[in-house]
């Protein structure tokens, strides 16, 4: 009852919140810009080629957020929408090279599935770094694939590319994220 | 999913990195901005309804101010027409109103004096008497008995000029040759000074009395103009070089002569009007102007415009079908004419104007306000005279070495210009003005009865070329 209440509780000051982020209250929309930047950051540092870069991102979803709050109808959780609303900024950031994605064959990626990879051994600004250094193309498509959860299918449709592209470019970063953590290891003695 | 995907978000999951100050910083300023933006659309669209407004209600205004005028002109004509036809005749019969008539002896003393003062200051009779138009009193002669101002050591002589000036006065009829007239007297001897009948002239609205053009000083205080109706841009205003502009203004017209109507017996002042006091008519014009700008704050502007001038008035020459014998008789003007009872007439001037101004820019920005100063050239067209009841056929005379109006007139010009720039290319203008004929509009009237005025309330519409 008390969670539940809790939540009710919550619930309502969220709707405050948005209430006041719509009419443009400074108060609100910096309450909600504190509550929810280090996650959103968090998410523009995997879409980024560097963290200036992601704080740009940032800045930028943030001033869509607020102006799309005057119209959010809450047919989704406000986490879930800002997420997506992120998402959609790195990904404008990067669309206009995305186009160039190579073509690669699934084949020559020579990876195995399910290959067992020990993240534990590293800290997380060092596995923001290394999905950092990954070609663009191929650091968007393990985004969106390996962390968002979406499908190949929906990848190809989100990026204007085909279903094989996005497979590819995937499998390509497995393989440079498999073979950059290889070194790390080795190079910091991690084994 | 397999575990190379599960690795990688369970890394990632709930991860948190926090962002610079300057994050927040950057978001607070597009957000004033935006917010800053959206305002000044809003004061955009305020200004221009504001805008709209104004041009709305002044059009109203201006067609309202017409439609009195003429409504006017037929309110005092219909009054001429009424007396006319009651006191029509006898010109010895002397008109008798109710309270109109009171005459005072002179106060041989002092408290006489005094309660004499009181009892005009009481009957409001102390009025510049206007004679109707069938009197040959172009100046008014105030005779005060004994001539030449005497004092007296008691001040209750009334033949001195300083008890004159605290005392009722009243006019001397020289001529009678009229249906009505002002009963006064003056009896040189015991210098008793009556009070004049008033006649009509009590029933007619005040400005009407007096005689001749009333200057009013009009104390023009401008408005404060926000500065939100100030565009600071930061770059520079691009100043309007040559333009076009269509015009039109509609507003009073004031023949300013002793008036006549179109009578047997008409004196030399022939512009039409009431039988007893100046009417005021109405005007209107519209046409096309060009400009350019020859200093920073200087513009001449030029162009042409149609400009009509209308009255009403009455006429008592008899004519069957047509108002010709009417119109003819403005050039014979000592000819009979067989008469009959006073009929309205309406009489329409048309001229060709060129006007040249030169105007000055006091405020040349969104909002403009410049004052303009020049002289126009009427090139006149014709005259004509209408009958309102139709049962007489309109004449026409144009100008002509036969006419008695004249081909050619001159005027001052002077006038305030609003002007709101609605685009780069487009300026709306409110223009209040005044239009003074140097010579009257016949040949035969003389200069000294007094010259024909308009005023009007006009619209522009520029189109800026550079």
């Amino acid at each position: 009852m008390n969670v539940s209440n809790n939540k009710m509780r919550s619930m309502l000051s969220e709707k405050e919140l948005i209430s006041g982020c719509a009419k443009g209250e400074r108060t609100a929309q910096r309450t909600l810009y504190e509550c929810h930047c280090r996650r959103l950051m968090a998410v523009c540092s995997r879409y980024a080629k560097s963290m200036p870069e992601a704080e740009d991102i940032l800045q930028e979803g943030f001033m869509k957020i607020f102006s799309g709050l005057k119209t959010f109808r809450y047919e989704s959780k406000l986490d879930t929408w800002m997420t997506r609303i992120i998402i959609n900024t790195a990904l404008n950031h990067q669309r206009q090279k995305l186009y160039l994605l190579p073509m690669v064959d699934v084949e020559d990626a020579g990876l195995q599935a399910d290959e067992k990879i020990s993240l534990a051994d590293f800290h997380l600004s060092e596995l923001i770094a290394i999905v950092q250094e990954l070609p663009d193309g191929c650091r968007v498509v393990f985004n969106l694939f390996a962390i968002e959860g979406f499908g190949h299918k929906e990848i190809a449709e989100m990026l204007g590319i085909s279903e094989g592209t996005s497979k590819s470019q995937y499998n390509r970063a497995k393989s440079l994220l498999r073979a950059k953590l290889e070194t790390v290891k080795v190079k910091y003695g991690k084994v | 999913m397999g575990k190379f995907e599960q690795g990688w978000q369970e890394v990632f999951e709930g991860t948190e990195f926090s962002p610079s100050d300057s994050v927040w910083i950057n978001i607070d300023r597009d957000l004033a901005n935006a917010e800053g933006e959206k305002m000044k659309k809003r004061i955009v669209l305020y200004q221009r309804i504001a805008a709209a407004s104004v041009l709305f209600a002044l059009l109203i205004g201006s067609l309202g101010i017409y439609r009195w005028s003429e409504n006017s002109n037929q309110v005092a004509q219909n009054k001429t027409l009424e007396n006319t036809l009651h006191f029509g005749g006898d010109e010895k019969k002397t008109i008798e109103k109710k309270n109109h008539q009171s005459s005072l002896a002179l106060p041989d003393n002092k408290d006489e004096l005094s309660a004499a003062n009181r009892r005009a200051k009481s009957s409001n009779e102390i009025v510049s008497l206007k004679s109707n138009s069938n009197l040959n009193l172009k100046t008014p002669k105030i005779n005060f008995g004994n001539p030449g101002p005497t004092k007296s050591k008691s001040g209750l002589n009334e033949k001195s000029t300083q008890q004159s000036l605290n005392e009722p006065i009243g006019f001397v009829n020289e001529t009678v040759d009229n249906r009505k007239k002002i009963n006064s007297s003056v009896e040189k001897k015991n210098s008793k000074i009556v009070f004049g009948e008033l006649g009509d002239l009590e029933l007619l609205p005040i400005p009407q009395i007096h005689e001749g053009p009333v200057m009013v000083e009009i104390m023009r205080k401008l408005p404060a103009i926000p500065g939100v109706f100030m565009t600071h841009n930061e770059k520079k205003t691009a100043h309007e070089q040559v333009w076009a502009s269509i015009t039109a203004a509609s507003g009073s017209y004031n023949p300013n002569t002793n008036t006549n109507s179109y009578n047997s017996s008409a004196v030399s002042q022939l512009n039409p009007g009431s039988n007893s006091s100046p009417v005021i008519g109405s005007s209107y014009s519209f046409g096309m102007l060009a400009g350019m700008r020859v200093a920073k704050r200087v513009v001449l502007q030029s162009g042409i415009q149609y400009l009509n001038q209308s009255i009403n008035s009455t006429s008592n020459i008899s004519s069957l079908n047509s108002l010709a014998p009417v119109a003819s008789s403005l050039n014979n003007a000592t000819s009979n004419y067989a008469t009959t009872s006073s009929y309205a007439i309406s009489s329409a001037n048309e001229f060709v104007s060129v006007p040249v101004q030169a105007g000055y820019l006091f405020i040349d920005r969104k909002m403009g306000l410049q004052l303009n100063t020049g002289v126009s050239t009427e090139f006149f067209i014709r005259n004509t005279l209408s009958d309102p009841s139709g049962q007489r056929q309109s004449y026409s005379q144009s100008a002509g070495q036969d006419s008695p109006y004249r081909s050619v007139n001159f005027s001052g010009l002077l006038s305030s210009e609003v002007s709101y720039k609605l685009t780069n290319r487009y300026r709306v203008s409110v223009v209040p003005g005044l239009h003074y004929s140097f010579n009257p509009v016949l040949k035969s009237a003389s200069n000294s009865s007094g010259n024909p005025v308009v005023v009007d309330l006009g619209f522009r519409f520029r189109y800026i070329f550079r």
